[in-house]
Parts: structure tokens; sequence; C-alpha cells
């Protein structure tokens, strides 16, 4: 009897607070979903699906995902390994510079695309490009230029932390540079990369800034769904298409699911160590700046375009788009975008790390439908968890508060700070809880003085996800925002709708420089605390 | 444990600074933080107006609303049309929406389910394509079409005007045509309806297939194609007149056609959700709009005929345009052509 | 009286059993060894022993009290994992001093500074006072693992259990840890229940050896009784072929030793 009680004692806590994380998932994103879905019954969902133009929206989207994806995560991987591999000097300052691009919405980039590869771009008119990028490169180059640095960073801290011990036994074993990359390098990094293919193609495929701006008549999934709940204010058709952007998400969920447990091993290493070689060096050291200059070069543009008359007709320097945002209210939108970020990025990582908590480091059968809740919000589209919002909870109190916007982003969001917190969790030593409960010190204390702290960088970066998306994010709020709590961002459709590309330039880089300064300010917390320890 | 330390600092931080920016707006006047402005208990003279309309139509209509209503707390959003329509479709009655502004007639179709009924005021004052027979929201505005080229992108390409719709077929135009997209955007639709019209639905298409390959894009909003104009991404648009006019008053070289089919126009009203009739501040806003502030906006921004008592005397404004034939400008005809447009 | 008795162990995880029936005693002070093939049951006993899991059936009785349904932190017992369960955002002499701090057994007796010098005393038997304010990653496997048990010794358990702790060091090491092992279980009496799956290993250190297979008890006994009654097939093929080659391997490995000294 006591034996029930006591192992109940272990139990029951854990198991109620998943239970209640799931309840929270139902309201959060699967009842809004069905919600959403439900205006699929006045559909023919085959009927949908069988036409010619849904064919080839899907066959676009696919095609230029899965392009993009691969240039996306190639690119990733080599700039990971410059920077992680090498004795290239300021990688604090490299890792701040590769992941600007990750600062601005999506929109911007296809704006920032326009202007220096479009039929007009200047870099155009130098190479002679005749109707400009417009169509599948467009959407390649654009989708790459936001998604490269998600799977950066998510690739750089799987290198940065790997054990160096197997490299010591290769070197012993006298292994090449290649067969330890096939050898070590791969196979540790499978995992990792499955998660990171994964969430770039999902990001990949369900955004629609990009080809919205530089599509062309290629015409993608996501922007059909624009056009049918936008402009044909058919919900109906636009869950259908909602829904089939989800697969990759399942997907992703299966196989990172297939995945787990296996070569898990891991405890305490050594360090890579990076041996001396000016050559390698240098080679990483002009990818890095080439890549630099290359994604400067739409932000750079777009500076300019932030700070002149008219493009292209008058290209005087001049204060009139700052003065027009700031007339129109930016620096109201811009406390309001900074209110949502800043509580977003403490709730969202604290429920990011429960959950992580939950299911990386608390295994059973719950943490598996946890685990799924948690990685969906990924492959949700910002518009159908805006539309499913608006319907579910349009007649609550939260409505047209500042609660619904904390929640659509935090949930918007979910996923890849999740990701980081799980990966992160599952990194650190196993039986750490157990050695404390058999020292009797309690779960909440190895959690609180060992765990959290080893995870004190991953927590960090999983706070400015947040709160950087939140600045940038457009097609979550825009239904949700009203006049009082609009944020910053939905000034960019707005300038973006009426001709005014100078202001949204403008309002674009204000959301860079937050964004900026957020990144310097966790730069130097980071720095601190590494010195301190 | 430094590392915890210097997390409860960071998060100390974030709230003072969500306080203190969240207080600070307080002070500004706005509304409190976290405080809906759907909800039901909003202050009596609180009038949220969504606006289709321009950002400059917005700030003059603000501007007067202001001087007439002193004591009332308004405020004027832009939304894109369609933006507007699907916010309303999505919330229904249940929107922080007092009145629209400047929504096109086919959307404002699709959610009349949600309006009240504004059959009181006289409309024997609109010319009779603008008269709205349900009698849920009143004609505002009239936004013609035209064919827009800039004659600096077709002079450096050494390619001559075009004078038909056919001429845009023409192989040496391929890249150089910008149209917005009928599904998003209805000026965009405006163009399909009156080929559609004017040559029948089969001629029609057949002609849009083959337009289709000298598009450089189908833009989502119906701006888009002056604005690529302007930014010489294109050398001919198929645009919004008024917008061109005003591209051209700021400097832009633009130059505005008509073909033999005529100007394709389609029309924009205003309204409120159901329920919202019954707030005295609301009401007085949109009998101020019905008496004065549309008449004063055609006068300023958007001439075209709306009223039977109107003039036209704004700068560059093409004189006596000849429309097309628009009729049969219904909800369902639309939704039943854009069930068979493809591109 | 026997320091643990163990009576009639079962556990099943899900359809597949992995201990049938278990029953065995440790005496005060032994140095028992769990020798079996991955997968025998050996490392479930060790957790139901310090209570990290629950067995369906069977009672454990400690000093003959029964212990089965104490609370692992409660029955003075540690353990020493194979992974070590090093706190890695702490310093060698904080792993230490943390859990002192902490543990329910000893912080009412420790404030900060006693459990500072207490830790610094733990760690100089370990031969590790040059490296206290190291973090474990700067330390190499075998020093890892002497800062774990000396946290397990800290709290002044008097049963410690190991779970494969040599398994991830080199032979080197893993030779001189032995060595330190035995001496620190002299000088503290403390009974040491020790799993491997290493027969060498086993019959090098233990009084006794249990050799376990699919979750039933094939022997328990004297690593000498071992070797001249095996009790069934199965201990004549693990066991003894298994330990003549390790033997053999070892004499070869001694006489290189010789050479390079």
């Amino acid at each position: 009897m006591s034996a029930a009680r006591s192992m109940r004692k272990k139990y029951i806590p854990s198991t109620a607070l998943k239970i209640v994380l799931c309840i929270f998932w139902l309201f959060a994103i699967i009842l809004p979903l069905i919600r959403m879905l439900s205006t699929m019954a006045t559909v023919d969902v085959g009927q949908v699906l069988s036409t010619a133009k849904f064919a080839r929206a899907l066959g676009h989207s696919l095609l230029v995902t899965a392009v993009a994806t691969v240039i996306s995560v190639c690119l990733a991987g080599l700039l990971a390994w410059c920077v992680a591999r090498t004795n290239i000097k300021h990688k604090a300052l490299l890792n701040t510079l590769l992941i600007v691009p990750m600062l601005i919405p999506s929109i911007s980039h296809g704006m920032g695309l326009i202007i220096i590869l479009g039929s007009n771009g200047w870099i155009s008119r130098i190479i002679g490009l005749q109707n400009g990028i417009y169509g599948f490169w467009g959407i390649v180059i654009g989708s790459v230029m936001y998604s490269f640095p998600v799977a950066y960073l998510m690739i750089y801290d799987v290198l940065h932390y790997e054990d160096g011990t197997p490299y010591e036994a290769g070197n012993v074993m006298g292994l090449s540079v290649k067969d330890k990359f096939f050898a070590i390098t791969l196979p540790y990094l499978r995992k990792p990369l499955i998660s990171v293919i994964f969430a770039t193609f999902t990001m990949v495929i369900t955004d629609y800034g990009v080809p919205l701006m530089v599509g062309g008549k290629f015409t993608t999934l996501p922007v059909m769904m624009y056009q049918d709940v936008i402009g044909m204010l058919d919900f109906g058709k636009g869950s259908v298409i909602g829904m089939i952007m989800l697969i990759p998400a399942i997907i992703a969920c299966v196989i990172d699911m297939a995945n787990r447990d296996k070569g898990n091993a891991n405890f305490v290493g050594k360090p890579y160590t990076i041996k001396k070689n000016v050559a390698r060096d240098n080679v990483a050291r002009i990818i890095c700046i080439l890549t630099i200059i290359l994604i400067f070069l739409p932000i750079a543009s777009f500076a300019v375009l932030g700070f002149i008359n008219k493009y292209p007709i008058d290209m005087a320097f001049s204060f009139k788009n700052l003065n027009q945002a700031v007339h129109m209210g930016a620096m109201k939108y811009l406390r309001n975008s900074v209110i949502i970020a800043v509580v977003v990025s403490i709730l969202g990582t604290a429920l990011a790390l429960v959950n992580a908590y939950m299911t990386a480091r608390n295994k059973t059968k719950l943490s598996y439908v946890l685990h799924l809740m948690s990685i969906t919000s990924l492959a949700i589209p910002g518009l159908v968890l805006g539309l499913s919002y608006v319907m579910f909870f349009k007649s609550t109190p939260i409505y047209g508060t500042f609660a619904i916007l904390f929640l659509v982003n935090a949930m918007h969001f979910f996923a890849s700070p999740y990701l980081m917190a799980y990966n992160t969790f599952g990194k650190i030593n196993e039986n750490l809880e157990d050695v404390g409960s058999t020292m009797g010190i309690g779960r909440w204390g190895i959690i609180k003085d060992v765990i959290l702290p080893q995870s004190f960088g991953t927590i960090l970066e999983m706070m400015s996800y947040f709160f950087i998306n939140c600045m940038m994010t457009i097609s979550a709020v825009s239904f949700l925002a009203n006049v009082s709590d609009k944020p910053l961002a939905l000034m960019i459709t707005q300038f973006e709708g009426q001709m005014q590309l100078e202001c949204a330039a403008f309002v674009s880089l204000l959301i860079l420089a937050v964004n900026v300064l957020l990144k310097v300010v966790i730069y130097f917390i980071k720095k601190a605390t590494n010195k301190s320890n | 444990m430094k590392k915890i330390k210097a997390l409860g600092l960071l998060l100390m931080a974030a709230v003072m600074i969500v306080g203190v920016t969240a207080c600070g707006g307080n002070k500004g006047g706005d509304t409190p933080a976290g405080s809906g402005s759907a909800s039901p208990a909003a202050s009596d003279n609180r009038v949220v107006i969504y606006s289709g309309a321009e950002e400059y139509r917005n700030e003059y209509f603000l501007k007067r609303l202001n001087e007439e209503f002193p004591d009332y707390d308004i405020s004027i959003e832009y939304m894109p049309t369609g933006n507007l329509a699907a916010k309303l479709a999505a919330e229904g009655t249940d929107t922080d929406m007092d009145i629209f502004y400047d929504l096109d007639f086919s959307y404002a179709g699709l959610v009349e389910q949600y309006l009240a009924d504004v059959s009181e005021y006289d409309q024997s004052i609109f010319v009779d394509d603008c008269k709205v027979p349900g009698g849920h929201y009143l004609a505002a505005t009239r936004n013609g079409g035209a064919i827009i080229i800039n004659p600096d992108v077709l002079a450096e390409k050494g390619l001559p005007e075009p004078t038909s719709y056919q001429d845009l077929l023409k192989p040496e135009y391929k890249g150089l045509v910008s149209m917005p997209d009928p599904k998003s955007s209805g000026t965009g639709y405006m163009f399909v309806k009156n080929l559609v019209n004017a040559w029948g639905e089969d001629k029609a298409f057949e002609y849009f297939g083959k337009l289709a390959d000298n598009i450089l894009q189908f833009t989502s909003s119906g701006s888009g194609p002056v604005n690529a104009l302007v930014n010489k991404e294109a050398a001919i648009g198929l645009g919004m007149t008024a917008q061109a006019v005003t591209a051209i008053n700021d400097g832009a070289n633009l130059k505005i056609l008509f073909f033999e089919e005529g100007s394709p126009y389609s029309l924009y009203g205003y309204a409120i959700p159901e329920g919202k009739q019954n707030r005295p501040a609301v009401k007085a806003v949109f009998d101020f709009f019905y008496n004065t502030l549309v008449k004063e906006d055609k006068e300023l921004y958007y001439p075209e005929q709306v009223f039977v008592d109107q003039v036209n005397n704004i700068e560059n404004y093409p004189k006596n345009i000849k429309y097309g034939n628009m009729e049969g400008n219904t909800t369902e005809e639309k939704q039943r052509l854009l069930e068979k447009w493809e591109y | 009286m026997e320091k643990l008795e163990v009576k009639g162990l079962s556990k099943s995880f899900g359809h597949s059993e992995v201990l049938h029936d278990i029953s065995f005693s440790v005496h005060d002070g032994e140095f028992l060894s769990i020798l079996g093939p991955s997968g025998c049951g050996k490392t479930t006993i060790l957790r139901i022993l310090i209570g990290l899991e629950s067995a369906e059936k069977g009672m454990i009785l400690k000093d003959g009290v029964d212990i089965t349904n104490l609370p692992s932190a409660k029955r003075k017992m540690g353990i020493v994992f194979q992974n070590y369960a090093l706190f890695e955002n702490m310093s060698v002499l904080k792993n230490v001093q943390y859990a002192l701090l902490k543990s329910t057994s000893t912080k009412d007796s420790f404030n900060k500074e006693q459990a500072a010098q207490k830790a610094k005393e733990m760690l100089e038997l370990v031969d590790l006072s040059e490296h206290l304010d190291k973090k474990p990653r700067q330390l190499s496997g075998g020093q890892q693992q002497r800062v774990a048990i000396a946290r397990t010794l800290a709290l002044n358990p008097d049963v410690i259990l190991f779970d494969e702790p040599m398994s991830a060091l080199d032979v080197d090491t893993r030779l001189s840890l032995r060595g330190e092992l035995k001496e620190l279980q002299k000088r503290f009496g403390t009974t040491m229940i020790y799993i491997t799956h290493d027969q060498e290993e086993a019959f090098a250190m233990s009084d006794r050896i249990m050799v376990m297979d699919s979750g039933v008890i094939q022997q328990l006994d004297t690593p000498s009784n071992i070797v001249d009654h095996p009790a069934n097939d199965y201990v004549k093929r693990f066991v003894i072929q298994n330990i003549n080659i390790k033997i053999n391997s070892l004499i070869q490995f001694a006489r290189t030793e010789d050479k390079t000294e």
C-alpha cells in the first residue's frame, strides 16, 4: 500500500502536469484548428484537390521548397562548419551577422530582392537580367535568405557541442578528414539534421511573404490559400490547402519519433579541439565574408530605400518616410510590438521549457502526444492559425485584447524554441534526476540548480527567437490585432498595399533595429556569463 | 548559480520594460493595454472605422471627424479591402469594427448578412448603378481602371505604346505587363468582368490565357501594377486610374490610356455591422459620412461618378471617362468566373 | 544479520519479464559483483534496490528492516552511474558541496563552509585536490569517475551501487581505479554492489559474484568456487571460457607493460 503511495508521489505530479498541458494544447491549437477545418464541411475536398491549379501550386511549392531547403541546409552546414570548426576570429560577431536576415519579415526580403534583382533592380541592370528574378529563382533566393540562418543556428549548436573524443580516437586510428566526416560527424549529425531539414522545409513551404512579392506567376500553396481566403473569402478551400501544408509537420514528427533514442548515450566528453590550419581558416573566412556581403545586399538596398524621397524618381536623402511612419503611429505600434515580444518571450519560453522537459526527460506515452502538439505549430501557416483563432475565440473575453496576441504568437513560434530546449535537455546527462533522487535532492532542485543553468545559453536563444519573431510576424496577427494593440509589422503590409514601398522599408528597418538591439543585449549577457564561469 | 541570477535580472528588466511602455501608452490617452475595444463595455463615444481607402484619405476623414465630433474617440484603421472582408466574414458581428468604408461591393455582398439595415437613407442622390438593392450598405466610391504605361520604360526598350487589348499580347511585351490577381484584387477582377461582358466569356478567358504569357506578375493588391510602373518594374499595367493620377501628380512619368472596351470600374461601399447601429455615436458618424464626408472625398480624391450631382476638378484626372460594360457584377457571378480563373 | 536481503523479486516491462523471482543476500562490507550480458536484468535489480524502480513482487530488507517501499533518498544507499551524472555546470568542489548542502540526509548537518571542508576532504581521498575548481568537462574519464565516487561517498551511504562504472574507460584507468575502489571500500567499510558485463573485472574485485542471465540468477558464489564448480553450462560458457581469453590477453598486456618500463 505504501509502495503504491510512494510510487504515486513520484509519478502523479508529472502526469497531472502533462494532462494540464494537453488540455492547454487542446484549447490553444486543436479546437481552433477544428473550428477552422469545420468550414471545410461546405467544400468538396476532392474537387479542390483535383483541380489543375491546385496540382500546379502543390508542384511549385514542393519544388521550390525542396530546392530552397537543400540550398539552405547545405549553406548553413558549410557556414556552421566554417565558424565552429576553424580558428576563425570574431566568432561571436560572425554568429550575429550571419543571422541578421532572420531579423526582418520574409515579405521585406521579397521587397529587398525586387530592389536589387527585380526587372528594374540595380543588379539586374548591371548584369542585364531582362525580367528580373520573378518566379522560381526569386522564391528560392528569398526563401534561402530568411531560412538559412535558422538552419545555421541549429547546426552550429550541434557542431559546437559535439564531443571531441571520437575525433581523438579517429586521429589515433589515422582516419583522414573525409573518413572522419563520414564516420563521425555525419552519423552524429544525422538526427539533428533531420530536425533541421524539416524545420527549414516547413518554414519555407508555409511562407507567403516572399512568393507574394517575387513569385510572379509561380503560384505556391500559401499564395493560393491567401487568394482563396482573402480574395474569395473561401475559408473552406483555404482550410483544405492549410491542411495539406500540415502534412510535412506530421511526417517530420513521425520521422523524429522513429529516430529517437538511438545513440543517445551522451556523457561528459571533451570539447572538440580545433587543429591549427591557416589555409582552412582562410577559406572559411572567405566563405563567411562572401555570404555576409550577399545577405546584406538586399538589406542595404533596403536601408537606402527607407531614407530616400521616392524610388526611383527622386533619390534624394530624406526623413520623409520616417516622419510619415511616425505620423501614422509607428511609435505606438512599436510599443505594442515590444510589449507582445517581451511577454511572449517570457511566457513562451517558460511553456516551451516545461513541455520540452516533459517530453525529453520524463518520457511516458503522454510525452509523445505533447511532442506532437509542440512541433505541430511549426506547420500551421500563420494565416490559418490567425483565422482559426478569430473563429474560435471571437466571443471570448480575451478576443480583441493583447492576451490573444500573446497566445497566438506563442503558439505560432512555439516549435523552434521547443526543439532547442528538447535537444538541449536530451543531451544533458540522463541520470541527473535519478542521482538526485537517490541523494534526496528533488527533481525541481536538480532542474533549478543543474539542468536550467546548463541550458542557460539555450534559454537565451529561445527567448530571443520568440522576441524576434513576434516583432516580425504579419500573417498570424493580421486578423487578431485591432486599433489599440496593432503591432508594428502590420504597417509593412499597410504601406505595401498602398504602394508606399519606402515607408514599408523604413518600418522593416525599425524592426531590424530593435531585433539587432536585442541580439546585442543577448550577446553581452552571454559574454558576461561566460566570463563569470 | 550566476546564470540563474542573470536570467532573473533579465526577466525583471523585461517586466519593467513592459510595465513602463504599457503605462506610458496609457498616459498618451490610448485605451489601456489589454482592455478590448471589441467588448461591449467599450465607452459610448468610441468609434472604430476600418477603411479600404488610402491613408491620405483616411487622414482627411479623421481630421474632419475630430472637428465635427470633438468629444468622440474616433480611430480609422486602413485595411486592404480583401482583408477587411475576411475579417468581417470571420468575426461576424463579434467585431471591434463600428463602420467600414470603401469595401468592394462584391465583398460587401458576401458579408451582407452581418450588416445593419441602412435602407432608410435616401438612395436617389446616387447615379443608377450606385443604388444598392439590398439596403445594407451605401455607395461611396467608383474605382475606375485604365491601361497605364510608363513611357520611359517603353522608350528604353524601343517599344510602341499599345492601343488595344490585343496589342498587349504581342511577344515584345513579354514580361512587361503587370496585372492585379483577380482572386485577391477587385481591380483585377473588374478587368476580367469588363472583357467578359464586352467579348463573351470564352473569348475573354482565351484572351487572358494568352495574356498570362506576357504578365510579369499577378500582383496581390490592386495598387500593385501602378506601383510596379512607378518603380519601373513593369512597362504596362492594368491598374487604377485614381492611383495613376496621384502618382503622376507626385512626379512619376505615367500615361493613362483607355481602350475601346471602356474603363472597367468597381464600386465601393460603406456600412455598419449589425448591432452597432444602435449606438448613437456610431450612427452620428455614419450620418456625417452620408451627408458630408463621402461628397468631400469625391471632390478631393476620387472624382469618378457616384452621385447624380458631382464634378471632377482634380488636376490631370481624365475627364468624361467612357465606362465599360460592368453589368451583372454580382457576388455569385464573381465566384463563378473566378472558379474558372486558372492563373 | 545480512546487510541486504532480497526476496522473490519479479519485474516485467510490458509483456516481457526482466526479473524472475530473484532472491539473494549481501553481507556487510562485502564487494558483490552482478555479472551478466546486457539485457539480463542486472541494471533493473540495481534500480529496484535503490528505489528508482519498483518491483511487482518481492521485498528488500536492509539490516533486517523492510525498505521495499522507502523513497530512495531514505535508504542510505548511493549509486554511481556509468555516465557519472556529474553536475556539469558546477566545479568539482561544488559537485560534492552541493550534494552535501541539498541532500535530505546531510543538509541539516552542514553549513556552506563545513560542506566545502567536507567536500575537500572527500576529494582528497580520491586524489583530486588539484582539480577542485575545474569543471567536469576539463577532467579525464577516470577523474570524472572519481568525482562521482567522492560525491556519493560524501553522503556517507552504507551501501554503494555501481552501474557498469568503468565501461567507458581505457584499460589503464580501469586497472588503477579498481585498486582505488577496493582501497576506499576497506577504508569506509562500505558494502558495494558492482554491476558489470566484464568477467575479468568481476573476478578481480569481488568477494562474491552473482552470474545472471535472462532475469534469473545462474550462480552466486565466490570467484574460486565459480571457477571450480560452475553451476551449469551457461556459467561455464559465459564465465569460464571468457575469463580464460581475458586472462591470456591480460598476461600479454602485463608483458608489454614490463617491456616499456
